[in-house]
C-alpha cells in the first residue's frame, strides 16, 4: 500500500530516537487493557469486522495497547501506540507522531494522528477514558455503514493553535493527509478541529473532506461492491459536547457525512449518514450509572437503527474500572430500491450484511477496563 | 496555677489535633531559592501541572514534582489548585497520555522530600504544606 513507506520512515526515526543517547532522553511506557465480553439474544452478528458479537457469545473487542512518550527536548515529543483494533488479534501501529512546540500557543505534529474529530475519537480503543464499554456506535463504529466510514486516523500532518481564557481553553487545528485502511482508502485528506473547554465541559466541531479510493489488493468481489463509490468525495461534520459538573456527566454529539456516489442512472448522487447520541449519567462516589440512547440513519430510504443502553461503571480501585451494560438494539434495513450505494443495501443497521435480525436485540456486555 | 497550666497546654494539644484532622491545611507553591520568577497565579500553577503549558511565565521549561497517592497535600492540591477529583484526574491523565499529549508528573515523595529535591533542581515547581516551608527554597504562591 502506498502508505507503507510514511510508517517505516516513523518506525525507523521512533527506533534512532529511542537508540540514540538511551539513557539522556525522557522515555515513559504506559499500556491499557480492556477486556470485553458481549452476548446478544441473536444470531446474526453485530459489529462486524470489530465485535462479531451473537447469541454464543464474543470476547472479540478485547484490547491490549502499549504506548511511548519520549520528551526529546524542550520542544520536541515523539509519542507513539501500539495497540489490537477491536476484532482483530493481531497488534497494530494504533498512531505514532512527532510533535514540536513552536511556543505555548502554536505547535506543529507529523506522522500518523488518531482522527481529532469527535470527542473520544483520539482515545477510541481506551475504555478507562470513558464511562461506555463501547463508545456509541452509532457515531464511533468503524463499520462502513456507519458515518467515519472506517476512518479513523490519518497519515500527514497538522498545526494547532491554542489559547486559553479566564474561564475556556480553546484550540484549533487544521490537519492534512491521507489513510489506508483494509476496507477503504481516504486520500487527500484535510479537515478543521475547533475545540473549547472548562473545567465543566467541553464543545467540539469540526469537519473533515476527503477522497474515498478502492484499496490496492482488495477482494474483487468487494472491490466490485465499491465502484460506485470509488474517487467520490466523502465530508463529515461532527458536533459534540462533555459536560462533568458535581456528580452529573453528560456526553452528546452529532455527526453527519455526505458521501457522493454514482446511482444505477449513472448520475452523481449522495448518501447522507446522520448519527447522534446523548448519555446522561450520574456519579455515586465510585459507582456512575448511565443511560445512552443513539440513532443512526441512511438518507434515500437507506437503513437505520436505533437503541437504548443502560449501563453502570464502578472505579475498582486505582485506574482500573468494571462496567456493565445492557442494551436493546432496533436495526431496520434499506427500503427495496433504496437509491443509495451498493454496500449500504442489504445491510440491517450495524449488523452482518444479507440476513435479518429479529425486530429487536437484546445485547449484554461486561468488561474491565485497566490503564498502566 | 501547675494544674491549669497543664489543662491549657492539654487543651492547646486538642485543639492542634482537631485541627489537623479538621482543619484544611495551607498549601504552599514552592520552587528552587534561585528561581528569578516572583509569584505564580493559582490559574499558572493548575496549567502546568495539567500539562498545558510547560514553561514558567518568564521562560525556561518547568520541572514537576507530584506527591505519593494518599499525601494530605496531594489530596488538597488536586482540589483547590487543579479543582478535579482524584478519579476525573485519573481520567485526565489517561486521555493525555494515550494520545501522546503528555505525562503526569514525577511522584517524588511527602512534604520532606519532595523539598529535598527541589533543593537540587532549579528548574522544579513543586507543593507542600506551608507549615514545612522555610529559607531553602522559595515561595511562589500560597494557596489557603
Amino acid at each position: 500500500m502506498k502508505h507503507t513507506q510514511g510508517y517505516k520512515l516513523i518506525g525507523a526515526a521512533l527506533a534512532l530516537a529511542l537508540s540514540q543517547n538511551a539513557s539522556a532522553i525522557d522515555l515513559k511506557w504506559s499500556g491499557f487493557l480492556n477486556m470485553i465480553g458481549a452476548r446478544s439474544d441473536d444470531p446474526r452478528l453485530y459489529l462486524h469486522d470489530e465485535g462479531n458479537i451473537d447469541d454464543n457469545g464474543s470476547f472479540e473487542e478485547s484490547t491490549l495497547g502499549l504506548n511511548a512518550i519520549i520528551t526529546v527536548s524542550d520542544r520536541l515529543t515523539i509519542a507513539a501506540q501500539i495497540a489490537n483494533a477491536p476484532g482483530t488479534d493481531s497488534i497494530d501501529f494504533d498512531w505514532g507522531f512527532g510533535t514540536y512546540n513552536l511556543n505555548d500557543s502554536w505547535s506543529v505534529k507529523a506522522g500518523r494522528v488518531k482522527f481529532p474529530g469527535m470527542l473520544v475519537s483520539e482515545y477510541v480503543r481506551v475504555g478507562y477514558a470513558y464511562p461506555w464499554i463501547r463508545p456509541p456506535e452509532a457515531v464511533y463504529a468503524t463499520n462502513m455503514a456507519a458515518p467515519a466510514m472506517g476512518l479513523d486516523a490519518y497519515d500527514g500532518g497538522a498545526l494547532t493553535y491554542q489559547a486559553y481564557g479566564d474561564n475556556f481553553d480553546y484550540s484549533a487545528e487544521i490537519y492534512g493527509g491521507g489513510r489506508a485502511t483494509d476496507m477503504m482508502d481516504f486520500d487527500k485528506m484535510y479537515g478543521v478541529v475547533l475545540r473549547a473547554s472548562s473545567d465543566i465541559v467541553t464543545l467540539v466541531g469540526s469537519a473533515n473532506w476527503s477522497t474515498m479510493a478502492i484499496p490496492n489488493g482488495m477482494d474483487p468481489m468487494m472491490a466490485a461492491m465499491m465502484t460506485d463509490i470509488a474517487d467520490q468525495d466523502m465530508l463529515m461534520l461532527n458536533v459534540g459536547m462533555n459536560v462533568d459538573w458535581n456528580d452529573i456527566v453528560i456526553y452528546t454529539e452529532y455527526v453527519r457525512s455526505e458521501s457522493d456516489f454514482i446511482n444505477g442512472s449513472g448520475n452523481t448522487d449522495s448518501l447522507d449518514i446522520t448519527s447522534w447520541y446523548a448519555t446522561l449519567g450520574y456519579r455515586l462516589g465510585d459507582f456512575m450509572p448511565h443511560l445512552t440512547y443513539q440513532s443512526l440513519n441512511h438518507s434515500n430510504g437507506g437503513l437505520e437503527q436505533t437503541s437504548v443502553t443502560a449501563g453502570l461503571r464502578y472505579e475498582l480501585g486505582r485506574s482500573t474500572a468494571l462496567k456493565l451494560e445492557f442494551q436493546r438494539i432496533e436495526p431496520e434495513v434499506a427500503r427495496a430500491g433504496a437509491n443509495i450505494p451498493i454496500m449500504a443495501k442489504n445491510q440491517y443497521g450495524l449488523f452482518e450484511h444479507m440476513t435479518a435480525p429479529s425486530d429487536t436485540v437484546d445485547m449484554f456486555s461486561i468488561a474491565v477496563n485497566f490503564t498502566f | 496555677m501547675k494544674l491549669s497550666a497543664n489543662i491549657a497546654q492539654s487543651l492547646a494539644l486538642l485543639g492542634m489535633m482537631l485541627c489537623a484532622g479538621l482543619c484544611r491545611a495551607e498549601l504552599a507553591i514552592i520552587a528552587h531559592p534561585d528561581n528569578p520568577e516572583p509569584a505564580l497565579t493559582l490559574t499558572q500553577v493548575k496549567r502546568i501541572y495539567l500539562a498545558k503549558s510547560r514553561t514558567f511565565p518568564q521562560g525556561g521549561v518547568v520541572r514537576l514534582a507530584d506527591q505519593r497517592e494518599g499525601s494530605p497535600a496531594r489530596r488538597e492540591f488536586i482540589s483547590k489548585v487543579l479543582k478535579k477529583r482524584e478519579k476525573q484526574l485519573s481520567t485526565y491523565w489517561s486521555k493525555m497520555v494515550f494520545t501522546g499529549r503528555g505525562t503526569p508528573p514525577e511522584v517524588v515523595g511527602t512534604d520532606n522530600e519532595v523539598k529535598q529535591w527541589v533543593i537540587k533542581h532549579p528548574d522544579s515547581l513543586a507543593y507542600i504544606d506551608a507549615s514545612k516551608v522555610d529559607d531553602t527554597i522559595k515561595v511562589l504562591l500560597l494557596v489557603p
